[in-house]
């Protein structure tokens, strides 16, 4: 037995009876195993803010006290969620509490990372910028930004390299998950952005998913149709898929699709209403332009690939001779999903009395026909009339919580501006004339889209890039290339961010960033909601916020006449400015002050009011009254039906590589995990990544559950664990990997294939083999 | 009929319905005791739940019938959450708790939880009470509530809540408490303050008075009523 010290029998008999003291002074007092701050429970006031994670951009309640974010519960005066959040959301502050935390600036030195006063690291972000733009002229640098960007980070971004510095080298991630949405969007009306609301949950009969495990990614929205289904007889969830998921699982019916061939079957689906005259002739004769584009268009798989679609005048007897290919009997044989599904899909659009949502979102825009299929699906609608009406109509959702609020309403693309194009002249004098530079500062030519972008690094055409607020070297498709570009010799990386990430381990210069309610700013969500938040909690150490970061070094480079706003209120002052860009009833955005008091505000917000279903003249103050609808995103004031057919896949499964590889999120993880793995609870369900493999090919190939198999494509292998009996069920011939894992990257095998009109990679569709190990 | 007959009809109604009341509530709970008695020898923990990894509490459990005393309400046939458990399964008070226990394939693809949570009752393989859920119409659990696999973290956490919030604190002496926690998700109060799955901290003493808000209403704020003159505003 080990002899006590006399000290030390003391301190412990004190131990002891305060301890005793405490449980008979407050009996049944418990402990948590959360570490408890000096708080009380009843010291918390909420606060609003929209969540960080995804884009349905739940409206929470974050419980502050003692200046920390303590707990959250949802904004039950959301329209968004209604008081429910996910998982994510309700751990969400806990991101901010990773003891890894950047908190100082690092910059590298003789090959290390070392802690630098923010304002020296500022000071040499500015002069590297400077001087690589002296050498190797404008377009040598760039900043690559994200969908999580705030709208006030990406509104001065833009402001300082298009109408500052004058370089179109502007991307952001939301280029790797909703530019195949826009194009959607841009060639079938005109104009970004859905046109119906949430809202249509609450009046919709039918939900057909396509390609999107809703009940994983989407999963508030996904409760809210649940919870439809319940309260009304007859409403169906249809889930059109290539994989089982808990969706499925959740839905009145499951159809399998192989790969691709979505776009065979929206086809088909228009073949039968034409076929049985389902087709809303009041509404197509009055609202429907026919368009044809090229075809055989490519895969951008060359570095000096180039596109460009060209629109030709088609008619309703040109498409009705064209969907002749797509009788349900054919499409059955190339998509798997039989006809008689086809023809019941079919029927459920074409029902006059059943109103019917299609939603989406990776499936289909991370898709080398991205922009095909967005179309397809509108063409569905466009062909029945059922669109731009409560419970009616096409919605494309989004994955980050700013995807729409910020890269795709401010612009921050090559080829973007605020408001409109910078191939438009008069979009630049716009520009020129609210940002006050001369209108020859900004470049009339896009430069690189993102895929394009990485290329020039790799290449040595750019020089210089800032990464904020994405985590490209875990994202990046067929990574190997794109990582050890960025690693070359003159290669100058800033990335700021809030955790140490694959990307921060390759940068020369590291930020720290104030992240989410660290400081003031706005999100847009998927139905045109835009949320403000105020700055909840300090954000820790030298953390700064994105937009404070260009800014300062905006001023350190000869551009502080651009950001002549104070910092108190520089967040108003550029939502102020910004507003000017989207001045009319097409898109009108609320007052600041508006914002500040709302859980959220749809645009256009015209006289005080809301618009929740665009191009309807009932609820649109922008549409003409003339008739019920106008779409007037058109010059010809109609949407348009394009005449898009099924193209093949740039790789599919072979004898060499038999299996599709598809990539994806779980409910836990969000994007590439760098948050949510900080957060206890979340790592702790899913602490790593693994392999779906359907249990048939298992069995043949004797991979047993929990065994870790390696998969080879043409450009890299992993080993990884395979999960047969999981949550999600590939079909045959098909493995699944979730993407969150930084030392299991799945993005080294996948191909750097995009959309030839979106520049969107395909990350759902490459050629593997599976090997036992 | 006469009134008096009327009356004397109701009257002996009353009566025998009174008495079955009675005698059935005596045979319960003789029998209930008895029960009881056998049940704590019965289901005592063995070592498979340490095999399923599965954290039992290991409290020591009085053996006595429920009582009507709720200082002296002790468990008497199974493997109780403690109030301490509850909260660990939480990263602070009122955040969705983490499934404790395996979860079957089948289960984790389809998300019918409900077959066990919705209603309750004794698990043998757990060798506990299953914690009914105060909100069944939502259908899709996993959204909110994922398994616990181990203790590890990704990287260590400085994440701090508050204390969690007191018990038993009537605003005045043997006045109704005030409940301490906001209602959302959590409407129906005796999901989660009766039946023998709840911690005994937290059961009500009183489950049949179901009407809950009558007495006990949240506490919105931490102020007093100020008043504000019209001309304030």
């Amino acid at each position: 037995m080990a002899v006590i010290s006399r000290r030390e029998f003391i301190r412990m008999a004190a131990v002891s009876s305060a301890t005793t003291a405490a449980v008979s002074i407050f009996p049944r007092i418990v402990f948590a195993e959360w570490d408890a701050s000096n708080s009380e429970s009843t010291d918390i006031h909420w606060k609003k803010t929209p969540c960080r994670f995804c884009g349905v951009g739940c409206g929470l309640l974050v419980g502050l006290a003692g200046g920390r974010a303590v707990a959250v519960k949802g904004d039950p005066s959301s329209q968004v969620n209604k008081g429910l959040c996910c998982v994510k959301g309700y751990h969400s502050v806990q991101a901010l509490y990773g003891k890894d935390r950047l908190k100082k600036a690092m910059v590298r030195k003789n090959g290390k990372l070392v802690e630098t006063p923010i304002q020296e690291a500022l000071d040499l972000v500015a002069a590297k910028m400077q001087e690589t733009i002296k050498t190797h002229g404008k377009d040598s640098v760039a900043i690559y930004g994200s969908g999580q960007w705030t709208i006030p980070d990406g509104y001065v971004a833009s402001k300082f390299l298009k109408g500052g510095i004058g370089t179109n080298n502007l991307e952001a991630n939301a280029r790797l998950c909703m530019a195949s949405a826009v194009t959607g969007f841009l060639t079938s009306f005109g104009l970004d952005e859905p046109m119906g609301c949430y809202e249509d949950i609450d009046y919709a009969d039918v939900f057909i998913l396509w390609g999107n495990n809703m009940a994983e990614m989407h999963p508030v929205l996904f409760s809210r149709i649940l919870d439809r289904r319940m309260k009304k007889k007859n409403v169906l969830i249809i889930d059109l898929a290539t994989r089982t998921t808990r969706t499925s699982h959740a839905a009145d019916k499951s159809m399998l699709f192989n790969p691709q061939t979505d776009l065979a079957i929206a086809n088909a689906i228009c073949h039968e209403l034409v076929k049985n005259n389902w087709v809303n002739w009041e509404f197509v004769k009055k609202h429907v332009s026919f368009k044809t584009g090229k075809t055989n268009i490519g895969y951008g798989l060359e570095d000096d690939f180039k596109f460009k679609d060209e629109a030709q005048s088609a008619n309703f007897d040109v498409f009705k001779e064209f969907l002749k290919d797509y009788t349900p009997e054919k499409v059955e044989k190339l998509s798997g999903v039989s006809a008689n599904d086809i023809r019941f899909l079919s029927a459920l659009y074409g029902d006059p009395n059943r109103k019917v949502v299609s939603y989406w979102c990776m499936g289909m825009n991370q898709h080398t026909r991205g922009t095909w299929i967005n179309n397809l699906v509108y063409n569905i609608h466009l062909l029945v009339g059922k669109i731009s009406k409560p419970g009616n109509g096409p919605f494309s959702l989004t994955g980050q919580p700013s995807a729409c609020g910020t890269v795709r309403e401010v612009g921050t693309l090559t080829h973007k501006l605020p408001h409109g194009v910078v191939m438009k002249e008069e979009h630049r004098k716009m520009a020129a004339k609210i940002w006050n530079v001369p209108v020859e500062n900004i470049p009339a030519k896009p430069t690189h889209h993102t895929v394009s972008m990485f290329r020039a690094l790799d290449r040595g055409e750019i020089r210089f890039m800032w990464v904020q607020v994405t985590n490209p070297m875990v994202t990046m498709p067929k990574l190997k290339r794109y990582r050890e570009g960025a690693k070359k010799e003159g290669r100058f990386l800033v990335v700021s961010d809030v955790y140490p990430t694959p990307t921060t381990d390759v940068a020369d210069v590291i930020l720290p960033s104030a992240m989410w309610i660290e400081r003031e700013g706005m999100f847009g969500n998927s139905e045109r909601r835009t949320q403000h938040f105020d700055q909840l909690v300090d954000p820790p150490g030298d953390a700064m916020s994105d937009t404070w970061q260009i800014i300062e070094v905006a001023k350190r480079t000869g551009y502080g006449d651009l950001f002549p706003w104070k910092y108190e209120d520089h967040i108003r002052e550029i939502w102020e400015e910004y507003r000017q860009f989207h001045n009319s009833p097409k898109h009108a955005m609320a007052p600041y002050e508006e914002l500040r008091k709302a859980p959220g505000i749809i645009w256009p917000f015209v006289n005080g009011r809301s618009t929740q279903w665009r191009y309807n003249s009932v609820y649109d103050p922008a549409a003409s009254k003339d008739a019920e609808f106008d779409f007037y995103g058109k010059p010809d004031h109609r949407a348009w039906i394009w005449l898009r057919p099924y193209e093949a896949p740039p790789e599919m499964p072979d004898s060499d590589y038999p299996f599709w590889l598809n990539t994806g999120r779980v409910v836990e993880h969000w994007h590439t995990g760098s948050m949510t793995r900080r957060i206890p609870t979340l790592h702790r369900a899913v602490p790593s990544s693994y392999v779906e493999i359907n249990p048939h090919d298992a069995k043949r190939l004797h991979i047993r559950n929990g065994e870790t198999v390696q998969l080879v494509s043409r450009r890299g292998s992993l080993k990884i664990r395979a999960v047969i009996d999981g949550r999600g069920q590939p079909t045959v011939g098909q493995v699944f990997v979730p993407f969150f894992d930084e030392s299991l990257l799945i993005n080294e095998l996948t191909l750097d294939a995009y959309c030839p009109i979106s520049k969107q990679p395909d990350y759902k569709k490459c050629a593997v083999r599976v090997e036992k190990v | 009929m006469s009134m008096i007959s009327r009356l004397i009809v109701i009257i002996t109604v009353v009566l025998i319905m009174g008495g079955i009341v009675f005698l059935g509530g005596e045979f319960i709970r003789r029998n209930h005791g008895n029960d009881s008695d056998k049940k704590s020898q019965v289901y005592s923990p063995s070592d498979h739940h340490n095999a399923l990894n599965i954290t039992l509490t290991s409290e020591k459990i009085g053996t006595k019938p429920v009582s009507i005393s709720y200082d002296n309400q002790t468990n008497t046939d199974s493997n109780i959450r403690s109030l301490k458990k509850y909260y660990e399964r939480r990263a602070y008070a009122g955040a969705p708790p983490v499934i404790p226990h395996e979860v079957d394939a089948e289960i984790n693809r389809t998300q019918r939880c409900n077959t066990c949570h919705e209603k309750g009752g004794f698990v043998q393989k757990f060798n506990a009470h299953t914690p009914i859920t105060p909100h069944p119409e939502f259908l899709n659990c996993t959204q909110c509530h994922v398994p616990a696999k181990g203790k590890t973290l990704f990287v260590q956490t400085e994440w701090k809540s508050v204390k969690t919030p007191k018990i038993k604190r009537p605003a005045l002496p043997g006045s109704p408490p005030p409940m301490p926690h906001g209602k959302q998700l959590r409407e129906n109060c005796l999901a989660c303050h009766a039946g023998p799955a709840v911690p005994l901290e937290i059961r009500t003493t009183h489950p049949e008075r179901e009407n809950c808000r009558q007495c006990h209403v949240p506490r919105e704020t931490q102020g007093v009523f100020k008043r504000q003159k019209v001309e304030d505003e």
